[in-house]
């Protein structure tokens, strides 16, 4: 075996279903749905779109980094939260891993951009306002800020893909893990939900007035979501030299750009295709357990994604999505994703494709309509991005 | 795996792009930046309907990269390619949609912000119009981790090539100034001086620009191997750098004068002193491995005592980061 080959030790996430992989994942084989009007934030009334949303009640903070906590963003506080249930679940603690050659490589959106709202409401009117939500900012950056936290010596990188990003960290960490360049990483994603975003998506015009429906015939939108899913990646040697069992492989990565429009996928989905057959790196398509699609419940996303699926896997291809479950949550998307994807590796079970209810022939893939047997070795989540990027991130676990 | 080479530079620094304005610069010429210059240049290779709708960032980042492949020789249809890829480093990202925004939302209401800054505002939307522009449907990235990003920028990039991700990677590091940074960095005590790195003394002096730096393996299109170290402590990176030839050193001493772009030491005290801040910014490490790569092929001008570096054999550029320092070597 190859000693350098990234195994997933750990996982731990956080979102709109509660604290905790156990309840998220309990939470979606039940078919509950957490989405409602936002509470952290006020819109016009004509922006009706519900979010999911993390309750305020659902979390308490993280004990992994003691800090002035009203200095903290929530993105940090997400990021804590499901770190310390990926520590857990891998068998290690903070101290395992100071002043050691681990790596850490998160994606995010509003975690890495400069827009509080208050500070420029008051900057523009000529108050000279002060610096603590600047510094807030600038203590605030996910990697930069966990990489100090807990004194890790690897490379660390926050990747800003859009809604990409938390599947490209996971591919980039695991990168890394093979060119021997870290032992181990901390990839995932996080996001806040915000009223910037919010307010961008509804101009665009791409998000719904309900619960989204992914691959639906009636589908009319995204809803914005948030929270965090993190991983714990390490090389085989270094797994097998703590005696930590593997939760799953990561086989393969690929990402390519349309370079065709900046909001839109391009129809024919080819650079989609490239992403996953570089995901697959040979092995048969059609032995694929299942893909956790992104599935925003967009038209064009869904429909471009749901023919690419159907041309690589077959029309049969077993497709979950699960942002009815989560919302978008932007750069912590692919982050969720690929935890719930090694999960249904390993419980060999995936849940409904919540709010998909009737089948658009223009997907050519039909998803998931109850809880549904994954029996096979490797599974492949995808993630679609403003600015025409794709990447796809494959899993593999032993039967 | 494949050494990484730089095949071609194409640094963005005060007014307008290219190697020859760097080296005026290096030279001691006092240049401003010009946003008129900037898309006076960048007309030459795309039509102005083509940019005037993007962010000056976006701007700059496809100036950058039209320049870097000219400095390689190579005309822009041959990195229209699936074996391609970009990536962009930037701290702060497209400042002036970011607040652009902000000014529809505040001025005109929640349901009349405009689509196209909010989409201009969002990090990759520069490396999106690269890729659009050249057609490189490769890997493309976006990293923004304040002072690890350029660094990282460049380690993936170059881990790319070696892993046979990509043949060519378009390595484009840079930011916008805008009004509220100013305003930023004047309340944090910095703004009206120039940077006097090597020192314990600190000031900032916020300028935009960038530089793309066009990786690749193959033969060198400048003299060297490129390669990132990172994850060294703020000690032994401060071993390294002054090991090496302070070939930054003294470039960043023209900096001063210029006070048009920034040099960053990696001395374990300039290092805590720029780690908070514009110390962050992605653009130093992207001119400085394009000075670097000038030296090594003994390009940079006489009389700047970086001239004296030609007949060399390596150089360092350092960028600090919180708690580590990315160097980056060019070796023959």
């Amino acid at each position: 075996m190859n000693p350098r080959e990234p195994v997933v030790t750990g996982l731990g996430c956080l979102a709109a279903g509660g604290a905790g992989l156990e309840t998220v994942w309990a939470g979606m084989l039940a078919g509950r749905v957490a989405c409602g009007p936002p509470v952290r934030f006020a819109a016009a009334p004509n922006r009706r779109s519900p979010v999911f949303e993390i309750g305020a009640g659902s979390w308490t903070p993280s004990r992994l980094a003691p800090g002035p906590d009203s200095d903290r963003t929530l993105c940090l506080e997400f990021l804590l939260i499901a770190l310390e249930e990926a520590l857990g679940r891998a068998g290690l603690r903070p101290d395992d891993l100071r002043g050691r050659r681990i790596g850490v490589c998160l994606g995010t959106t509003v975690g890495c951009t400069l827009n509080d709202e208050a500070f420029y409401r008051a900057y523009k009117k000529g108050e000279r306002p002060g610096l603590p939500a600047i510094r807030r900012f600038l203590d605030s950056n996910p990697a930069v800020f966990l990489a100090g936290a807990l004194d890790l010596r690897g490379p660390v990188s926050t990747i800003a893909n859009a809604c990409a990003s938390g599947t490209d960290a996971i591919g980039q960490a695991a990168a890394w893990i093979a060119e021997g360049l870290c032992e181990a990483a901390i990839a995932g994603g996080v996001d806040e939900l915000s009223r910037i975003p919010y307010l961008g998506f509804s101009s665009l015009l791409n998000t719904s007035a309900s619960p989204c429906r992914p691959f639906d015939a009636g589908r009319d939108g995204l809803n914005l979501g948030e929270g965090a899913g993190i991983l714990i990646l390490e090389s085989r040697a270094e797994a097998g030299r703590r005696g930590a069992s593997p939760l799953a492989v990561v086989g393969g990565y690929g990402c390519s750009a349309d370079a065709y429009h900046v909001t839109a996928p391009h129809p024919d989905g080819a650079g989609l295709e490239r992403a996953l057959r570089q995901a697959l790196a040979g092995r048969d398509p059609a032995a694929i357990s299942f893909v956790n699609a992104h599935g925003t419940a967009t038209v064009p996303n869904d429909a471009v994604e749901g023919q690419v699926l159907a041309r690589v896997f077959g029309p049969g291809v077993t497709v979950v999505g699960t942002k009815g479950y989560t919302g978008h949550a932007l750069g912590a998307a692919g982050g969720l994703e690929a935890v719930f994807t090694v999960q249904g590796l390993g419980e060999g079970v995936l849940p409904a494709t919540a709010g998909f209810q009737d089948a658009d022939p223009a997907c050519l893939v039909v998803p998931t309509r109850q809880a549904t047997e994954a029996r096979h070795t490797f599974a492949v989540s995808t993630s679609l991005a403003f600015g025409g990027g794709n990447a796809a991130v494959l899993f593999e676990v032993p039967r | 795996m494949s050494a990484v080479r730089i095949l071609g530079l194409g640094p963005v620094p005060a007014g307008g792009p290219g190697v020859a304005r760097l080296l005026r610069i290096l030279a001691g010429e006092s240049l401003a930046f010009s946003e008129t210059e900037s898309a006076a240049a960048l007309a030459e290779f795309l039509p102005p309907a083509r940019t005037r709708r993007l962010d000056p960032l976006g701007r700059m980042a496809l100036l950058a990269a039209y320049t870097a492949l000219r400095d390689a020789g190579l005309a822009p249809e041959e990195a229209r390619s699936e074996r391609w890829g970009i990536v962009v480093g930037t701290a702060f990202g497209p400042q002036t949609s970011t607040f652009s925004y902000l000014d529809g939302l505040i001025d005109s209401g929640d349901h009349l912000v405009s689509s196209l800054a909010f989409t201009n505002s969002v990090h990759n939307l520069p490396a999106a119009q690269v890729s659009l522009a050249l057609g490189i449907t490769g890997p493309v990235q976006t990293l923004s981790a304040f002072g690890e990003t350029a660094g990282a920028a460049l380690q993936t990039a170059c881990g790319w090539i070696r892993t046979g991700r990509a043949d060519r990677v378009l390595v484009i590091l840079g930011e916008e100034s805008s009004p509220v940074m100013d305003y930023v960095v004047g309340r944090m005590g910095g703004g009206a001086g120039s940077v006097r790195p090597l020192t314990n003394e600190c000031t900032y002096a916020p300028r935009p620009g960038g530089a793309a730096l066009l990786l690749g393996s193959g033969a060198a299109g400048y003299a060297g191997i490129l390669e990132v170290a990172e994850g060294l402590t703020t000690a032994e990176a401060a071993s390294q750098a002054a090991a090496a030839d302070l070939l930054y050193c003294a470039a960043s001493g023209r900096s001063d004068e210029a006070g048009d772009y920034r040099v960053l030491a990696s001395r374990s005290a300039q290092v805590r002193a720029h780690a908070g801040f514009y110390g962050s910014l992605a653009t130093g490490l992207g001119l400085e491995t394009a000075i670097a790569a000038l030296a090594l092929a003994g390009r940079l001008p006489e009389g700047n005592p970086s001239g004296s570096a030609k007949p060399r054999t390596a150089a360092v550029a350092g960028v600090a980061g919180p708690n580590r320092v990315t160097l980056v070597s060019l070796e023959d």
